[in-house]
């Protein structure tokens, strides 16, 4: 018995070697220059094509700062980011840099401290002045700025145009809610499992809706003069938007049924067929190709207008921030860095590479005096959408980000139960939120 | 035995057992049947869930014939006529795979004048999983890319031409037998290619697995086998840490305390089970990231410290010693005769001795059945790896699964991967079967 | 850090004492997951406690082939729990399910299974019907290994007192009562104590099937745990609820223990 114990002995100690030597080897990397860790390795979330864009402009950063190297991890995927950064931060690997700083989440992350103030910096910074003035607010608490403006995607209608096709409608997204309505009932083809409309539920539910509700006319939220937040999505067309969203899925039964689809899993059902329309991201269009969906497929147009005739769509803000637990040397080579990334030379560069390799992303920079159709060709449709999107554009409802979990369970109550009330949902809902969160008043409609 | 063994009725009775007996196997076993039956079917089909056996896998042979199209081109070089062929066949495999999603492989033969000159094979797999965009290319840039794409999956071309065989001339007098055969060809003869195109349908079961080669060479763009060898050497690190440490505790308690002491020692790692494991995910993910602590206990004074997050140290760390396994060790020690420890002091043994010398061998069952279920457990975990490994690189397949089931991944490949990972398990559990019982039988005894 | 307000940049944070003890014994989605996972715990043990305990009493019953038996037994138990999760979650879903489509043939339904607040706990626990509580006891007594626990327990009765009850012409059921019972009773309390603790601890199963979800209707402490950490950033507060979690687990446990001393008493 001896002998086969001391076989295994000296495996027990060459594994404990070999794993303390994988735990070690990073402490004894210490370079010369300054290594900033970013996470903008992107491989994981986008196309190919969009990688090997970014890698040219990377590459070409590194050879014009010698000084700074830049360790990329992979960007986590969507619905991750935010535990990923928290756990990240708080256990202290989180990014210098962090690209995808999206404008809601920016008050949670100032409050706990991620972000350094970019006062200083962006003070001296050439293209501040060239940066449209609305996505300021969303990166300012009590008069600092913490985010520097990395790009702008709003919310359009993805439809399949074969799917259109075989049901004899017009090659064209529905033009407002009635349209989309009798669009997609038609689309909804029971035997082939196919639906019309594609609906989020669950937790992002309230980045949907909100389109709904400002569609028709209304507000989730409203600031104030006395600087509280009036919680109006218990107003009319808030609650006819919710009534609208019930009825998609209980009266006319035009979507999936699973309201426990993710983003992704609305993202599958379109790419395979089973969604005939669902709302996406601009982003997201460049995606459908690098997955194989051929640009003949499907199509993309704004949301459809509600009955007050407005085409609102959400406008994503995204930022990028600095980490506040870093000493001098290294926020100023990560603000080096983020000053190249989103210069607006680096933009066009990008543009031009999309034109050489094939359009990879459609990321507009929040730059007034730059157009991405100047440098590279992008479907007329898809320009048409987005510039219409940002002209209806509505920037993200005022403290989304405390607010969304309380507002999903009681539209995900809509849409499960087709008896249930909508405005006494969210009267229920509006009433917890003031109970529970600081700062916010109840709108008069809920009295 | 409830059922005497004679008697009037036990016939009868028995009968019933095995009946109740082997329907509730059927029962429980379909959700696994099921699984494989998924996993098995195309893109289209496993959406229908009417289907109890999954279709063969689909394989399109093409024929196109050149023969006409040289005599009424006879001006054209050898050059041009290849360029024209070899454009063609790409746009044709290209639109079959991308608009015929049932279909896995194109086959594809030319010929010209009874003499074959192209042939090749191109998989569903191949393209999608290194080319997915090349499915959503326009026919203009198809062409302008032909001869590399052709190139990339091995199609020949034969300038002089090659024999064919005698039954590979004949096939293209036939007309295909099946629907999708006569559709496919149809939908070609409509894309204007200047070859006869005849189509005939191959049914073929190795394709099927084609699921599975999917599922196993492309997650997020990295091989499968990488989630398998982490969850290796994540269960083999914890296996080696609870064998030797836990061992060594539970003899200490056993032999080396009094009773009294013993017992309130063990009801405290007991009561380490019993703790919510998420209480624990927090100060131990802050601990892993400064390990072993970021400064002295109770001072401020610096203390040298590592980032396990990532590595396979972070993993298994926290899982050096459970108290179950610390109680089933010590449960199999108490067991062991007094007398044996009582003649080994009198030897002049030291303890380490007795613990290396007598106790270790005859206690092979405990290690045994310790390996085995620590495999088990950790085989399964989730939750841990899901936090602390950020890199795509150290996850486990559990974490993988997880996030295929809630992406765009189709369901039938996420079943796959599924089967895939419970391959081991299940060979495991055949494998050491009488082993378990045996295990288990002694745990029983423990309580 | 339950009685801080935890920051994860400059630890521990502001100091707030019993603040954060006294808000989660008001906080109402605390008070719903508390309701969750009582009524989670109920339904596993009604579904799925009894199961490897009929299942093993029946194999035992068996003259022959009780080898192949045992094998088709284990293999629940092989599969990885996050494998069954998701497979479950694919026969239940509502659009392309088995489970709906099968109904739909016999003239049932549709129901919405994990999508409905109504049946999405009956949902959680009624793999456990099938498998011996597949998921909620993942693991040692999960599936199979449960049945071989009880197994093997019942092969440790010696066959003489079999023939002495039937000697004595005591019916099947008499002997159930009072050989077979006695007999796994330390069995059932290992098995208990497990049951609570993992009905208490579920995150797993839920977090992939439903994610707490339709309308927090399977939202569970840990569940909450973890948004509150990972997702809102309130550390603090997510250990309070943690320790609470803790406690009742510790006090439920203690308790099983005194009785079980009770009940050897007597």
């Amino acid at each position: 018995m001896k002998g086969k114990f001391s076989k295994i002995v000296p495996w027990i100690v060459s594994l404990a070697v070999v794993f303390s030597v994988a735990g070690i080897i990073p402490v004894f990397t210490e370079a010369d220059t300054i290594t900033i860790t970013t996470w903008d390795d992107m491989t994981a979330v986008r196309s190919k094509s969009y990688c090997k864009v970014l890698k040219v402009v990377q590459e070409e950063f590194e050879k014009t700062h010698p000084n700074i190297r830049v360790n990329r991890l992979p960007m986590p995927k969507g619905g991750e980011i935010r535990r990923a950064l928290v756990t990240a931060m708080s256990g202290g690997t989180g990014p210098d840099a962090f690209n995808e700083a999206y404008g809601p989440s920016m008050p949670v992350w100032i409050e706990q401290g991620f972000c350094y103030p970019l006062d200083e910096y962006i003070k001296d910074w050439k293209y501040k002045d060239d940066v449209a003035e609305t996505v300021w607010p969303a990166a300012m608490e009590k008069g600092h700025i913490y985010g520097a403006p990395h790009y702008i995607a709003t919310m359009g209608l993805a439809y399949r145009k074969d799917l259109f096709k075989e049901a004899g409608l017009p090659m064209r997204a529905p033009k407002n809610w009635d349209e989309l309505v009798q669009f997609a009932q038609r689309l909804t083809v029971p035997e082939k499992h196919q639906y019309g409309f594609g609906l989020l539920g669950q937790e992002w539910l309230s980045w949907y809706w909100e389109n709904f509700v400002w569609q028709a006319g209304g507000e989730v939220t409203k600031m104030l003069p006395n600087g509280k937040v009036e919680l109006s999505f218990t107003d009319p067309p808030a609650v006819f938007a919710a009534k609208f969203y019930q009825d998609l899925r209980n009266k006319y039964k035009c979507t999936q049924k699973n309201v426990l689809e993710t983003y992704d899993n609305l993202r599958g059902d379109f790419l395979s067929g089973r969604a005939a329309m669902w709302m996406s991201n601009t982003t997201d269009t460049t995606g459908f190709v690098a997955r194989g969906l051929p640009l003949d497929k499907f199509g993309y147009g704004t949301l459809p207008a509600g009955p007050t005739g407005i085409k609102a769509s959400v406008i994503e803000l995204t930022y990028w921030t600095i980490n506040s637990s870093r000493d001098k040397a290294h926020r100023d080579a990560t603000w080096e860095y983020i000053k190249f990334m989103i210069d607006p030379n680096t933009f066009i560069k990008r543009w031009k590479l999309q034109a050489k390799y094939g359009l990879s992303g459609l990321d507009i920079p929040a730059y007034k005096n730059i157009d991405m159709t100047d440098y590279v060709a992008i479907p007329e449709e898809w320009a048409r959408t987005n510039g219409e999107s940002l002209k209806w554009g509505h920037i993200e409802y005022i403290f989304k980000d405390k607010i969304e979990p309380y507002l999903a369970p009681p539209i995900e109550n809509l849409l499960l139960d087709p008896k249930a009330d909508p405005w006494t949902e969210l009267v229920k809902c509006a009433k917890k939120v003031v109970a529970e969160i600081p700062n916010t008043v109840l709108a008069p409609s809920a009295k | 035995m409830l059922i005497p063994k004679i008697g009037r009725y036990n016939k009868t009775l028995l009968l019933c057992v095995y009946i109740i007996l082997i329907l509730w196997a059927i029962v429980f076993l379909f959700p696994f049947f099921w699984m494989v039956v998924s996993s098995l079917k195309n893109k289209i089909d496993v959406y229908d869930s009417s289907l109890l056996i999954p279709p063969l896998g689909k394989v399109a042979t093409i024929t196109m014939n050149y023969d006409n199209f040289l005599n009424a081109h006879s001006a054209l070089t050898p050059d041009e006529l290849k360029k024209q062929v070899i454009e063609e066949t790409t746009v044709a495999i290209l639109y079959i795979l991308a608009h015929f999603q049932r279909v896995y492989q194109v086959n594809i033969l030319g010929i010209s004048d009874g003499k074959e000159i192209f042939n090749g094979h191109v998989s569903r797999f191949a393209v999608e999983r290194s080319n997915p965009e090349y499915l959503s290319w326009s026919e203009s840039k198809v062409r302008h890319a032909a001869d590399k794409i052709l190139a990339q999956y091995g199609v020949k071309y034969y300038e002089k031409g090659k024999n064919l065989k005698k039954e590979e001339l004949r096939y293209p007098q036939k007309i295909s037998p099946s629907d999708l055969g006569l559709k496919i060809q149809r939908e070609l003869q409509s894309l204007n290619l200047s070859g006869r195109v005849h189509v005939k349908m191959f049914s073929s079961i190795l394709r099927m697995f084609d699921t599975y080669r999917m599922a196993w060479a492309s997650v997020g763009g990295m091989s499968f086998w990488r989630f398998f060898l982490n969850s290796f050497i994540y269960a083999g690190g914890v296996i080696v840490s609870q064998v030797s440490i836990s061992a060594l505790a539970a003899y200490a308690l056993s032999r080396l305390f009094s009773e009294r002491v013993s017992k309130f020692l063990l009801m405290f790692y007991l009561a380490t089970m019993m703790l919510p494991a998420m209480t624990l995910f927090l100060p131990l993910f802050l601990m892993i990231r400064n390990f072993p602590f970021p400064t002295l206990p109770f001072t401020n004074i610096p203390f040298p410290h590592i980032n396990l997050v990532n590595t396979y140290w972070g993993l298994i760390l926290p899982h050096t010693a459970w108290g179950f396994s610390i109680f089933l060790f010590m449960g199999f020690f108490n067991q062991l005769p007094k007398e044996l420890f009582e003649a080994a002091r009198i030897d002049g043994a030291s303890e380490m001795t007795i613990f290396w010398k007598i106790v270790t061998p005859l206690s092979k069952p405990a290690y045994a059945v310790v390996t085995l279920y620590t495999f088990m457990a950790i085989w399964m975990t989730f939750l841990w790896p899901y936090l602390v490994c950020t890199d795509q690189k150290m996850w486990p397949y559990t974490v993988v699964l997880f996030y295929m089931q809630g992406g765009v991944i189709p369901p039938n490949i996420v079943m796959s991967a599924s089967v895939m990972a419970s391959i081991p398990t299940v060979l495991v559990f055949l494998l050491s079967q009488r082993f378990i019982r045996k295990g288990v039988a002694w745990i029983g005894l423990k309580g | 850090m339950s009685f801080y307000k935890y920051s994860p940049m400059n630890p521990p944070g502001q100091f707030v004492g019993l603040q954060n003890y006294i808000h989660a014994f008001y906080d109402p989605l605390v008070i719903v997951c508390w309701k969750n996972n009582l009524i989670i715990f109920l339904l596993s043990v009604l579904l799925g406690f009894w199961v490897p305990i009929v299942q093993a009493i029946l194999v035992n019953e068996l003259r022959f082939g009780k080898s192949f038996y045992r094998i088709l037994y284990l293999l629940p138990a092989a599969v990885p729990p996050m494998v069954a999760f998701i497979v479950w979650k694919w026969i239940y879903n509502p659009d392309y399910g088995f489970l709906n489509s099968l109904l739909a043939k016999i003239g049932f339904g549709p129901y919405g299974w994990l999508n409905d607040p109504r049946t999405s706990k009956l949902s959680l626990c009624l793999p456990g019907l099938l498998e011996g509580g597949m998921g909620i006891l993942p693991g040692l007594v999960g599936g199979g290994l449960g049945v071989f626990l009880y197994l093997a327990a019942l092969q440790g009765i010696p066959a003489e007192m079999f023939e002495a009850a039937e000697i004595d012409g005591a019916s099947p059921f008499q002997k159930l009562r009072y050989i077979l019972i006695p007999y796994l009773r330390p069995i059932i309390f290992i098995h208990s104590i497990l049951a609570i603790n993992i009905s208490l601890q579920i995150f797993d199963q839920i977090f992939v099937m439903t994610g707490g979800g339709p309308v927090n209707s399977t939202r569970v402490l840990t569940l909450n745990i973890y948004y509150y950490a990972f997702r809102l950033c309130q550390m603090g507060y997510a250990t309070t609820i943690a320790s609470l979690l803790f406690l009742v687990t510790f006090v439920v446990v203690a308790f099983q223990f005194k009785a079980q001393r009770i009940l050897k008493g007597r």
